[in-house]
């Protein structure tokens, strides 16, 4: 049987492209995640750097002049509100640890929730060989577990010290070169296209770039916003921990429909188990309100314009799966990974059909 | 090092020639060479084959192209054969619809020789007039000279059409 060699070449070179494609992302993987974080952050930085452009301010300038601003910003992390979020995240750690000395704090009855207690209390009465008594136990102490780990976590994954250092250099200096060489780089991709595709493939890029691209910036600005906003409005009520809590909402924020509820509950938790009132519920209630007014009503369709080009119900449905997938990182990442996605089909199957390629 | 060394100097002798080359295209002769040297951020360079199909009708009209070299075909074609209707030189531009509006390709053009094309899609033509408005301006004052010599000859052909 004769088989043809050329073909033979031609699939033993696609292997070994193959091969070294996959030996080089093991290779760079520890990398590859910097490398991700330096592409975002260039890319929400390009736009200040290409509006400063239009003022005759070199690149390399004005990059610098954004570095020099965010140095400052972090000087004054560590000095001001670092060293906060330090006392309070030990603050918080040691009233838990205080709580878990004795189990009967954590019980039902000292999270408010008395009715639930007594009503598993009865349940416990009425059907003895239910032995819910064991299983409370049980359950506390793992809660109780976990709760314990959690301060080690958080210090354990901070400590790596020499990871941050390569953060540290590794990502200023990508991005400094992602941002001045920003045109460079995208030609050198785009001329590595043949002729056939050159066309469609910037179509494509240029409509994702338009689509997903401004949403993607809208999305992280406006988290910002409603952290800020959170702040001050806890600030104002005097709740402890304001800081930590409003980056909380904040964060939770991008996630749809679920989001300000996720965001709410460590304030409703700390108000529940700490010194404040009960009826502050009520008032961080209003004010969650509000802010979620001023974002909804205001932020998002100025800073967005227009809703993403979703189905509401799809929407939900994705930040579901992504709760069930990845956790409370999946709820955020899903309808924007989702809809990247969906505008890369949409925009492809359109114009692969135009420029004749299907 | 020395390879490296003339391959650096290879590729900044042909960054020079096309920023050259820029001043000589009619559309930017108004610039000045720190605008050109923008501008060039914003062009591809692409090289095309002789019989090689630049595009064809009714793709959508996403870059205009400016011939640096060789020789292209503007044709359409009509119940299986092809009309010529026009034949680009080095300095000519053409797919420049595509710079104003969101329609399809209305001709098609292939590489009769060897070329050179720049590209300057539409989206980066805003972006640039939108990060150098002067510069922006001066390009967009001549595609309207050009556009408007291009109605008057058509207008005249029209007239003499008539006549004849």
């Amino acid at each position: 049987m004769v088989i043809e060699r050329a073909k033979v070449i031609k699939w033993l070179i696609f292997a070994i492209c193959v091969a070294l494609t996959v030996a080089a992302i093991l290779f760079y993987r520890f990398i590859i995640s910097y490398l991700i974080v330096a592409f975002i952050i260039s890319y929400l930085l390009s736009p200040i750097i290409n509006y400063a452009e239009k003022y005759h301010i070199p690149r390399t300038l004005s990059i610098l002049i954004v570095y020099l601003v965010i140095a400052m910003l972090i000087v004054l992390m560590i000095y001001v509100v670092i060293p906060q979020i330090r006392d309070q995240v030990i603050d918080f750690s040691n009233n838990f640890k205080e709580l878990l000395k004795n189990p009967e704090a954590l019980s039902l009855k000292s999270l408010g929730l008395e009715k639930i207690s007594n009503s598993i209390d009865q349940l416990a009465a009425r059907f003895p060989f239910l032995e819910i008594e064991k299983y409370k136990s049980v359950v506390s102490g793992k809660l109780v577990k976990l709760l314990e780990q959690i301060p080690q976590i958080l210090f354990k994954s901070i400590s790596s010290i020499i990871n941050i250092f390569a953060f540290l250099i590794i990502v200023p200096v990508v991005c400094f070169f992602m941002l001045r060489d920003e045109r460079v780089f995208l030609r050198n991709i785009f001329s590595k296209i043949s002729n056939r595709y050159f066309e469609f493939c910037l179509h494509l890029f240029e409509k994702i770039e338009e689509s997903f691209g401004k949403f993607f910036r809208a999305l992280l600005l406006e988290t910002v916003l409603v952290a800020f906003m959170s702040v001050i409005g806890l600030l104002i009520l005097g709740i402890p921990y304001a800081l930590i809590l409003g980056i909380i909402v904040g964060l939770a924020n991008p996630i749809k429909y679920f989001g300000p509820f996720i965001g709410a509950v460590p304030t409703v938790l700390v108000i529940l188990i700490g010194p404040t009132p009960d009826i502050y519920l009520l008032y961080i209630t209003i004010m969650f309100f509000i802010v979620q007014q001023i974002d909804s009503l205001i932020l998002f369709p100025w800073l967005v314009g227009r809703s993403i080009d979703m189905h509401p119900l799809l929407v939900l449905l994705t930040v579901i799966a992504g709760g069930y997938a990845f956790g409370i990182l999946g709820m955020l990442f899903a309808v924007p990974v989702v809809f990247l996605i969906k505008t890369i089909v949409q925009v492809s199957a359109k114009s692969l059909k135009q420029f004749e390629i299907i | 090092m020395k390879r490296f060394k003339k391959k650096n100097v290879k590729s900044i002798n042909e960054e020079k020639e096309l920023i050259k080359f820029l001043s000589s295209v009619a559309l930017f002769e108004n610039l000045t060479h720190n605008e050109r040297k923008n501008l060039r951020q914003y062009i591809y360079v692409r090289n095309f084959k002789a019989g090689e199909q630049v595009f064809k009708r009714g793709y959508p009209n996403v870059i205009c192209y400016i011939v640096k070299e060789g020789e292209l075909n503007v044709y359409l074609d009509i119940e299986d054969k092809s009309h010529i209707l026009n034949t680009l030189c080095p300095f000519d531009f053409f797919g420049e619809i595509g710079l104003f509006l969101d329609k399809e390709r209305t001709a098609s053009a292939v590489a009769v020789k060897d070329s050179v094309l720049l590209g300057l899609s539409k989206k980066d033509l805003a972006n640039f007039i939108d990060r150098f408005p002067r510069a922006g301006i001066k390009i967009l004052y001549k595609f309207g000279e050009i556009l408007s010599e291009h109605i008057i000859k058509l207008n005249k052909e029209l007239i003499e059409g008539r006549e004849g």
